[in-house]
């Protein structure tokens, strides 16, 4: 097998084999930015918690149709938007609400407590935690596919081509829905980023 | 540095931290054009607010659980095969019925169409074959003079002069 090969995409071609070991790897390492995907966007643990399970059990059936000169990530990621946007419409035709969402009429609540992981903030770091809280919620705010476009640019470093790729549009227009994002945040949030602190604005 | 040059590091900015030397083209830009700086300091705080979000809790048995629903998913596979075979023969077969009636009834059809063309064909071919013995054209030759005659016999002068 070429030496040039992504390494995740030689782990696929042993997952198209059957390797299930090959596939726990890739679950290990993907299931942190995928869990991050499905709550940001889905902002319901539970729920979260079942699409991103659900994004690696498509990975595995879909295993054959997985080409080597695609980028891993991207397919990964465009199956994880996808089940994600699935949901959402479901949601829409069942507006059934999940108990544990947020509700736009508590902004005086803190949004749902995280139990205590080893990968969130310490307590002690209060105002980072209510500015990421902001940030969260601001976030939530946006259009899916700005904030898709926002996360999968900033927290994944996938390039511009291949976020256009998952976004199922041009590299222009995948530029423009960042860049429209993050004013809309710039104009929420500029009084929270200027002082550097969780303040309130006036 | 043009604006254009400054356009695109603030989209790479977007994506990851600028490099020393990027950092110090958009400084220099910066200084010639301070209207803009307030917006870029801004783009830096979003940029470092977002490297900061949390990681959303994984549960601990994440893994676990997503090979578990695979070996669920690949075991029940063969069985679901062999029932969606089933389901799309009894989805099909009504339908395939159907079209077979419509194809018979065309056959049928187009071939009562071709018999009935077929005696229309004999019909005419016995016409044609009675036709066979008429005079031969040598007899035709006087036919003008012949059409010229007149049809209707002329006066019979006994007759008139026995009426007298």
């Amino acid at each position: 097998m070429s030496s040039n090969l992504d390494p995740d995409a030689a782990l696929m071609l042993r997952v198209k084999q059957g390797d299930t070991i090959a596939f726990t790897e890739l679950v290990e390492k993907y299931k942190q930015p995928v869990m991050n995907l499905a709550y940001r966007t889905v902002r319901d643990m539970t729920e979260a918690e079942d699409l991103a399970q659900n994004v690696f059990v498509q990975v595995y059936k879909s295993a054959s149709r997985y080409k080597t000169t695609a980028k891993f990530s991207t397919w990964l990621f465009t199956i994880a938007r996808n089940l994600c946007l699935n949901e959402i419409r479901r949601r829409s035709r069942h507006p059934a609400e999940s108990l544990d969402a947020a509700h736009p009429e508590q902004d005086d609540q803190p949004l749902q407590q995280f139990e205590d992981k080893s990968t969130f903030s310490p307590p002690e770091n209060v105002l980072q935690s209510e500015l990421a809280q902001q940030i969260d919620s601001a976030l939530a705010d946006l259009p899916e596919n700005q904030r898709s476009a926002i996360l999968l640019c900033r927290q994944e470093e996938l390039s511009y081509e291949e976020i256009a790729e998952v976004l199922g549009c041009s590299v222009s227009a995948t530029k423009s829905l960042i860049h429209r994002g993050r004013e809309t945040l710039k104009e929420r949030l500029k009084a929270y980023l200027r002082t550097g602190q969780a303040k309130k604005p006036d | 540095m043009n604006e254009f040059d400054y356009k695109l590091l603030l989209e790479e900015s977007w994506r990851r931290r600028l490099t020393p030397a990027e950092e110090a083209s958009v400084r220099a830009w910066l200084a010639q054009h301070p209207e803009s700086k307030a917006d870029w300091e801004l783009e830096g705080e979003l940029s470092r607010a977002l490297d900061k979000l949390p990681n959303v809790p994984v549960p601990s048995n994440f893994t676990a659980r997503v090979l578990a629903a695979v070996e669920r998913e690949t075991a029940i596979a063969p069985q679901r095969r062999v029932n969606g075979v089933a389901r799309f023969v009894r989805r099909l077969l009504p339908r395939v019925a159907v079209a077979a009636a419509v194809v018979a009834v065309g056959v049928l059809t187009y071939q009562e169409h071709r018999t009935a063309k077929r005696a229309e064909l004999v019909r005419g071919v016995q016409v044609v074959a009675g036709v066979s013995s008429l005079p031969s054209p040598e007899i035709l030759q006087d036919f003008d003079t012949i059409r010229q005659m007149p049809t209707t016999p002329g006066p019979d002068p006994e007759l008139i002069a026995l009426m007298k």
